[in-house]
Protein backbone atom coordinates (compact mmCIF):
# COMPACT_ATOMS: atom_id res chain seq x y z
CA UNK A 1 0.00 0.00 0.00
CA UNK A 2 1.53 3.35 -1.05
CA UNK A 3 2.52 5.78 1.72
CA UNK A 4 1.48 9.42 1.97
CA UNK A 5 4.07 12.03 1.16
CA UNK A 6 4.21 13.28 4.75
CA UNK A 7 4.72 9.79 6.07
CA UNK A 8 7.42 9.17 3.55
CA UNK A 9 9.13 12.48 4.35
CA UNK A 10 9.37 11.39 7.96
CA UNK A 11 11.14 8.23 6.95
CA UNK A 12 13.41 10.15 4.57
CA UNK A 13 14.38 12.53 7.36
CA UNK A 14 15.00 9.63 9.68
CA UNK A 15 17.27 7.88 7.20
CA UNK A 16 19.12 11.15 6.50
CA UNK A 17 19.68 11.59 10.24
CA UNK A 18 21.03 8.06 10.48
CA UNK A 19 23.44 8.80 7.67
CA UNK A 20 24.98 11.65 9.65
CA UNK A 21 24.73 10.04 13.08
CA UNK A 22 27.84 9.42 15.08
CA UNK A 23 30.34 11.01 17.36
CA UNK A 24 34.01 11.71 16.79
CA UNK A 25 36.50 9.79 18.86
CA UNK A 26 37.15 11.12 22.31
CA UNK A 27 40.80 11.85 21.53
CA UNK A 28 39.97 14.42 18.87
CA UNK A 29 40.90 17.26 21.22
CA UNK A 30 44.19 15.59 22.12
CA UNK A 31 45.08 15.09 18.46
CA UNK A 32 44.19 18.67 17.56
CA UNK A 33 46.17 20.07 20.47
CA UNK A 34 49.16 17.88 19.60
CA UNK A 35 49.23 19.28 16.08
CA UNK A 36 48.73 22.80 17.35
CA UNK A 37 51.65 22.41 19.76
CA UNK A 38 53.79 21.02 16.95
CA UNK A 39 53.11 24.13 14.91
CA UNK A 40 53.93 26.33 17.84
CA UNK A 41 51.31 28.02 19.92
CA UNK A 42 52.14 31.41 18.56
CA UNK A 43 51.23 30.24 15.09
CA UNK A 44 47.84 31.81 15.67
CA UNK A 45 49.48 35.19 15.59
CA UNK A 46 51.80 34.52 12.70
CA UNK A 47 52.58 37.32 10.35
CA UNK A 48 50.57 37.23 7.21
CA UNK A 49 52.39 36.08 4.05
CA UNK A 50 52.33 39.57 2.57
CA UNK A 51 54.18 40.90 5.60
CA UNK A 52 56.77 38.18 5.23
CA UNK A 53 57.27 39.09 1.61
CA UNK A 54 57.69 42.75 2.51
CA UNK A 55 60.21 41.87 5.21
CA UNK A 56 62.23 39.73 2.80
CA UNK A 57 62.18 42.48 0.18
CA UNK A 58 63.36 45.08 2.71
CA UNK A 59 66.16 42.80 3.90
CA UNK A 60 67.27 42.14 0.32
CA UNK A 61 67.30 45.87 -0.47
CA UNK A 62 69.33 46.62 2.64
CA UNK A 63 71.85 43.94 1.71
CA UNK A 64 72.19 45.28 -1.83
CA UNK A 65 72.65 48.80 -0.49
CA UNK A 66 75.42 47.73 1.89
CA UNK A 67 77.25 45.77 -0.79
CA UNK A 68 76.97 48.64 -3.27
CA UNK A 69 78.23 51.14 -0.71
CA UNK A 70 81.26 49.05 0.16
CA UNK A 71 81.96 48.46 -3.52
CA UNK A 72 82.01 52.17 -4.34
CA UNK A 73 83.79 53.38 -1.21
CA UNK A 74 86.67 50.91 -0.94
CA UNK A 75 87.06 48.83 -4.05
CA UNK A 76 90.68 47.93 -3.21
CA UNK A 77 89.68 46.37 0.09
CA UNK A 78 87.49 43.87 -1.65
CA UNK A 79 90.36 42.29 -3.56
CA UNK A 80 93.67 43.12 -1.90
CA UNK A 81 95.36 39.74 -2.28
CA UNK A 82 94.98 39.74 -6.05
CA UNK A 83 96.30 43.27 -6.44
CA UNK A 84 99.17 42.63 -4.06
CA UNK A 85 100.11 39.50 -5.93
CA UNK A 86 100.17 41.39 -9.19
CA UNK A 87 102.36 44.10 -7.69
CA UNK A 88 104.76 41.52 -6.27
CA UNK A 89 105.09 39.72 -9.59
CA UNK A 90 105.61 42.97 -11.51
CA UNK A 91 108.31 44.21 -9.16
CA UNK A 92 110.14 40.88 -9.17
CA UNK A 93 110.08 40.28 -12.89
CA UNK A 94 111.12 43.77 -13.99
CA UNK A 95 114.93 43.50 -13.52
CA UNK A 96 115.24 39.79 -14.33
CA UNK A 97 113.00 39.28 -17.28
CA UNK A 98 114.56 41.98 -19.41
CA UNK A 99 115.89 40.13 -22.43
CA UNK A 100 119.59 40.46 -23.08
CA UNK A 101 119.03 41.39 -26.66
CA UNK A 102 115.93 43.41 -26.36
CA UNK A 103 114.46 44.86 -29.49
CA UNK A 104 113.48 48.46 -29.09
CA UNK A 105 109.79 49.01 -29.72
CA UNK A 106 107.61 51.99 -29.96
CA UNK A 107 106.19 51.19 -26.50
CA UNK A 108 109.44 51.69 -24.70
CA UNK A 109 109.26 55.44 -24.53
CA UNK A 110 105.82 55.11 -22.97
CA UNK A 111 106.71 52.45 -20.49
CA UNK A 112 108.62 54.65 -18.05
CA UNK A 113 105.58 56.89 -17.87
CA UNK A 114 103.30 53.99 -17.04
CA UNK A 115 105.48 52.32 -14.47
CA UNK A 116 105.51 55.18 -12.01
CA UNK A 117 101.73 55.13 -12.12
CA UNK A 118 101.61 51.51 -11.09
CA UNK A 119 104.21 52.18 -8.48
CA UNK A 120 102.11 54.93 -7.03
CA UNK A 121 99.15 52.58 -6.85
CA UNK A 122 101.29 50.06 -5.09
CA UNK A 123 102.35 52.69 -2.61
CA UNK A 124 98.73 53.35 -1.80
CA UNK A 125 98.27 49.69 -1.00
CA UNK A 126 100.94 49.84 1.63
CA UNK A 127 98.40 51.42 3.95
CA UNK A 128 96.16 48.36 3.71
CA UNK A 129 96.52 46.05 6.69
CA UNK A 130 97.95 42.67 5.74
CA UNK A 131 95.40 40.06 4.99
CA UNK A 132 95.71 36.45 6.13
CA UNK A 133 95.28 35.53 2.50
CA UNK A 134 98.68 37.07 1.76
CA UNK A 135 100.29 33.95 3.13
CA UNK A 136 98.79 32.09 0.22
CA UNK A 137 100.62 34.26 -2.31
CA UNK A 138 103.28 32.31 -4.28
CA UNK A 139 106.94 33.22 -3.94
CA UNK A 140 108.38 35.41 -6.70
CA UNK A 141 109.51 33.39 -9.69
CA UNK A 142 113.22 33.35 -10.52
CA UNK A 143 113.37 33.21 -14.28
CA UNK A 144 116.68 33.02 -16.10
CA UNK A 145 117.20 35.62 -18.86
CA UNK A 146 116.63 34.43 -22.37
CA UNK A 147 119.80 34.38 -24.46
CA UNK A 148 119.98 34.05 -28.24
CA UNK A 149 122.97 33.04 -30.38
CA UNK A 150 123.71 34.23 -33.92
CA UNK A 151 122.41 32.01 -36.69
CA UNK A 152 125.08 30.20 -38.73
CA UNK A 153 123.73 30.35 -42.28
CA UNK A 154 125.75 29.65 -45.47
CA UNK A 155 126.19 32.56 -47.87
CA UNK A 156 124.41 32.41 -51.21
CA UNK A 157 126.51 32.87 -54.36
CA UNK A 158 124.81 34.96 -56.98
CA UNK A 159 125.86 35.17 -60.63
CA UNK A 160 125.94 38.75 -61.99
CA UNK A 161 123.19 39.64 -64.43
CA UNK A 162 123.90 40.45 -68.09
CA UNK A 163 124.17 44.17 -68.74
CA UNK A 164 121.51 45.70 -70.97
CA UNK A 165 122.80 47.84 -73.84
CA UNK A 166 121.51 51.43 -73.84
CA UNK A 167 118.60 52.28 -76.17
CA UNK A 168 118.45 55.43 -78.31
CA UNK A 169 115.03 57.08 -78.17
CA UNK A 170 114.16 59.98 -80.45
CA UNK A 171 112.39 62.92 -78.76
CA UNK A 172 108.70 63.53 -79.69
CA UNK A 173 107.74 66.49 -81.90
CA UNK A 174 105.32 69.37 -81.09
CA UNK A 175 102.42 67.52 -82.74
CA UNK A 176 102.82 64.55 -80.49
CA UNK A 177 102.91 66.80 -77.41
CA UNK A 178 99.49 68.25 -78.18
CA UNK A 179 97.91 64.78 -78.20
CA UNK B 1 32.37 31.36 29.34
CA UNK B 2 31.12 32.04 25.81
CA UNK B 3 32.95 31.40 22.55
CA UNK B 4 34.03 35.01 22.07
CA UNK B 5 35.84 34.99 25.41
CA UNK B 6 37.47 31.65 24.67
CA UNK B 7 38.64 32.92 21.29
CA UNK B 8 40.11 36.03 22.91
CA UNK B 9 41.95 33.89 25.42
CA UNK B 10 43.15 31.47 22.75
CA UNK B 11 44.63 34.38 20.85
CA UNK B 12 46.74 35.30 23.84
CA UNK B 13 48.16 31.79 24.04
CA UNK B 14 45.68 30.06 26.34
CA UNK B 15 45.75 26.50 25.03
CA UNK B 16 43.03 25.35 27.43
CA UNK B 17 40.69 27.94 25.96
CA UNK B 18 41.21 26.58 22.46
CA UNK B 19 40.84 23.04 23.78
CA UNK B 20 37.48 24.00 25.27
CA UNK B 21 36.40 25.32 21.87
CA UNK B 22 37.39 22.00 20.33
CA UNK B 23 35.38 20.06 22.88
CA UNK B 24 32.40 22.33 22.47
CA UNK B 25 32.15 22.09 18.67
CA UNK B 26 33.76 18.78 17.82
CA UNK B 27 30.47 16.97 17.25
CA UNK B 28 29.05 19.69 14.99
CA UNK B 29 32.26 19.90 12.94
CA UNK B 30 32.35 16.12 12.66
CA UNK B 31 28.73 15.84 11.49
CA UNK B 32 29.13 18.66 9.00
CA UNK B 33 32.04 16.76 7.51
CA UNK B 34 30.16 13.47 7.69
CA UNK B 35 27.27 14.93 5.72
CA UNK B 36 29.70 15.63 2.88
CA UNK B 37 32.00 12.64 3.10
CA UNK B 38 29.72 9.93 4.58
CA UNK B 39 32.74 8.14 5.92
CA UNK B 40 33.46 8.25 9.63
CA UNK B 41 37.22 8.03 9.20
CA UNK B 42 37.30 10.82 6.62
CA UNK B 43 34.97 12.96 8.72
CA UNK B 44 37.27 12.56 11.72
CA UNK B 45 40.27 13.65 9.69
CA UNK B 46 38.39 16.56 8.15
CA UNK B 47 37.18 17.77 11.54
CA UNK B 48 40.68 17.55 12.94
CA UNK B 49 42.12 19.49 9.99
CA UNK B 50 39.35 22.06 10.37
CA UNK B 51 40.26 22.74 13.99
CA UNK B 52 43.96 23.01 13.19
CA UNK B 53 43.19 25.34 10.30
CA UNK B 54 40.93 27.42 12.54
CA UNK B 55 43.74 27.71 15.06
CA UNK B 56 46.22 28.81 12.39
CA UNK B 57 43.85 31.47 11.14
CA UNK B 58 42.48 32.56 14.46
CA UNK B 59 43.96 36.03 13.89
CA UNK B 60 41.68 36.41 10.86
CA UNK B 61 38.48 35.74 12.79
CA UNK B 62 36.97 39.18 13.23
CA UNK B 63 33.83 38.13 15.06
CA UNK B 64 31.44 39.16 12.29
CA UNK B 65 29.75 35.79 12.71
CA UNK B 66 29.66 33.31 15.55
CA UNK B 67 32.82 31.27 16.06
CA UNK B 68 30.78 28.10 15.56
CA UNK B 69 29.57 29.27 12.13
CA UNK B 70 33.11 30.30 11.16
CA UNK B 71 34.47 26.94 12.28
CA UNK B 72 31.75 24.95 10.52
CA UNK B 73 32.45 26.87 7.31
CA UNK B 74 36.07 25.75 7.55
CA UNK B 75 34.98 22.16 8.25
CA UNK B 76 32.60 22.31 5.30
CA UNK B 77 35.30 23.48 2.90
CA UNK B 78 37.75 20.95 4.26
CA UNK B 79 35.24 18.17 3.62
CA UNK B 80 34.46 19.45 0.12
CA UNK B 81 38.16 19.48 -0.73
CA UNK B 82 38.55 15.96 0.59
CA UNK B 83 35.63 14.71 -1.45
CA UNK B 84 37.35 15.97 -4.58
CA UNK B 85 40.51 14.03 -3.92
CA UNK B 86 41.00 10.81 -5.81
CA UNK B 87 42.32 8.96 -2.79
CA UNK B 88 39.14 9.58 -0.91
CA UNK B 89 37.04 8.22 -3.79
CA UNK B 90 39.06 5.02 -3.74
CA UNK B 91 38.73 4.65 0.03
CA UNK B 92 35.02 5.22 -0.21
CA UNK B 93 34.63 2.03 -2.22
CA UNK B 94 35.88 0.13 0.81
CA UNK B 95 33.90 2.16 3.34
CA UNK B 96 30.72 1.66 1.35
CA UNK B 97 30.92 -2.06 1.91
CA UNK B 98 31.45 -1.51 5.65
CA UNK B 99 28.45 0.84 5.82
CA UNK B 100 26.24 -1.65 4.04
CA UNK B 101 27.27 -4.38 6.46
CA UNK B 102 26.50 -2.11 9.43
CA UNK B 103 23.10 -1.27 7.97
CA UNK B 104 22.35 -4.93 7.45
CA UNK B 105 23.23 -5.65 11.07
CA UNK B 106 21.01 -2.88 12.46
CA UNK B 107 18.04 -3.72 10.31
CA UNK B 108 18.28 -7.45 11.01
CA UNK B 109 17.99 -7.00 14.75
CA UNK B 110 14.86 -8.81 16.02
CA UNK B 111 11.90 -6.84 17.35
CA UNK B 112 9.04 -8.19 19.42
CA UNK B 113 6.58 -5.53 18.26
CA UNK B 114 6.67 -6.09 14.52
CA UNK B 115 6.09 -9.06 12.34
CA UNK B 116 8.91 -10.42 10.23
CA UNK B 117 7.07 -9.23 7.12
CA UNK B 118 6.83 -5.68 8.46
CA UNK B 119 10.47 -5.68 9.43
CA UNK B 120 11.49 -6.87 5.99
CA UNK B 121 9.38 -4.20 4.29
CA UNK B 122 10.75 -1.47 6.53
CA UNK B 123 14.29 -2.64 5.93
CA UNK B 124 13.77 -2.63 2.19
CA UNK B 125 12.21 0.86 2.28
CA UNK B 126 15.11 2.36 4.24
CA UNK B 127 17.59 0.72 1.96
CA UNK B 128 15.83 2.24 -1.05
CA UNK B 129 15.72 5.70 0.56
CA UNK B 130 19.41 5.55 1.32
CA UNK B 131 20.14 4.56 -2.26
CA UNK B 132 17.90 7.38 -3.54
CA UNK B 133 19.68 9.94 -1.34
CA UNK B 134 23.02 8.68 -2.61
CA UNK B 135 21.97 9.36 -6.19
CA UNK B 136 20.96 12.98 -5.53
CA UNK B 137 23.15 15.77 -6.84
CA UNK B 138 25.85 16.75 -4.32
CA UNK B 139 24.20 20.13 -3.70
CA UNK B 140 20.82 18.63 -2.79
CA UNK B 141 22.25 15.65 -0.92
CA UNK B 142 24.64 17.75 1.20
CA UNK B 143 21.90 20.19 2.12
CA UNK B 144 19.42 17.45 3.02
CA UNK B 145 21.92 15.61 5.20
CA UNK B 146 23.07 18.80 6.91
CA UNK B 147 19.51 19.91 7.57
CA UNK B 148 18.43 16.52 8.90
CA UNK B 149 21.49 15.90 11.04
CA UNK B 150 19.74 17.85 13.78
CA UNK B 151 22.74 20.05 14.50
CA UNK B 152 22.15 23.00 12.19
CA UNK B 153 19.39 25.49 11.52
CA UNK B 154 18.55 26.66 8.02
CA UNK B 155 20.16 30.02 8.74
CA UNK B 156 23.29 28.33 9.95
CA UNK B 157 23.50 26.07 6.92
CA UNK B 158 22.98 29.11 4.72
CA UNK B 159 25.88 30.89 6.42
CA UNK B 160 28.12 27.83 6.13
CA UNK B 161 27.37 27.20 2.47
CA UNK B 162 27.10 30.87 1.56
CA UNK B 163 23.51 30.63 0.33
CA UNK B 164 20.30 32.32 1.55
CA UNK B 165 18.27 30.32 4.05
CA UNK B 166 15.31 30.34 1.65
CA UNK B 167 17.40 28.53 -0.94
CA UNK B 168 18.41 25.98 1.68
CA UNK B 169 14.76 25.29 2.46
CA UNK B 170 13.99 24.85 -1.22
CA UNK B 171 16.90 22.44 -1.64
CA UNK B 172 15.71 20.29 1.24
CA UNK B 173 12.21 20.23 -0.20
CA UNK B 174 13.48 19.44 -3.67
CA UNK B 175 15.74 16.68 -2.34
CA UNK B 176 12.79 15.03 -0.62
CA UNK B 177 10.65 15.33 -3.73
CA UNK B 178 13.28 13.63 -5.87
CA UNK B 179 13.70 10.83 -3.36
CA UNK B 180 9.93 10.30 -3.33
CA UNK B 181 9.98 10.28 -7.11
CA UNK B 182 12.46 7.44 -7.11
CA UNK B 183 10.48 5.57 -4.50
CA UNK B 184 7.31 6.02 -6.52
CA UNK B 185 8.93 4.19 -9.37
CA UNK B 186 9.43 1.31 -6.94
CA UNK B 187 5.80 1.43 -5.75
CA UNK B 188 6.37 3.07 -2.37
CA UNK B 189 4.82 6.51 -2.70
CA UNK B 190 2.19 8.75 -4.19
CA UNK B 191 4.23 11.71 -5.37
CA UNK B 192 2.21 14.91 -5.28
Amino acid sequence: MPMLDDQLDLVIDEVAREMTAGEPHGDLRARVMARVETDGWHGARRLQPSLWHAAFAAAALALIAVVTYRETQSPVRLKPPVEQLRATVRSSERPDTQPATSIPTSRDPVAPAVRPASTSRASKRVAIPPSPLDALAPAPLAVAPITTSDLDTPSIDLTPLDTIPPMAIAPLGDEGDRR
Amino acid sequence: MDDAELVARARTGDSDAFGTLVDRHRAAAYRAALAILRSHADAEDAAQDAFVSAFRHLHRFRGDSAFRTWLLTIAWREAINRRRSLGRILRRLVDRRDADEAEELILSMPSTERTPEQLAADRQLRHSIRRAIETLTPTLRDTLLLARSGDFTYDEIGAIVGTPAGTIKWRVSEARRRVRQQLQAQGYADVG
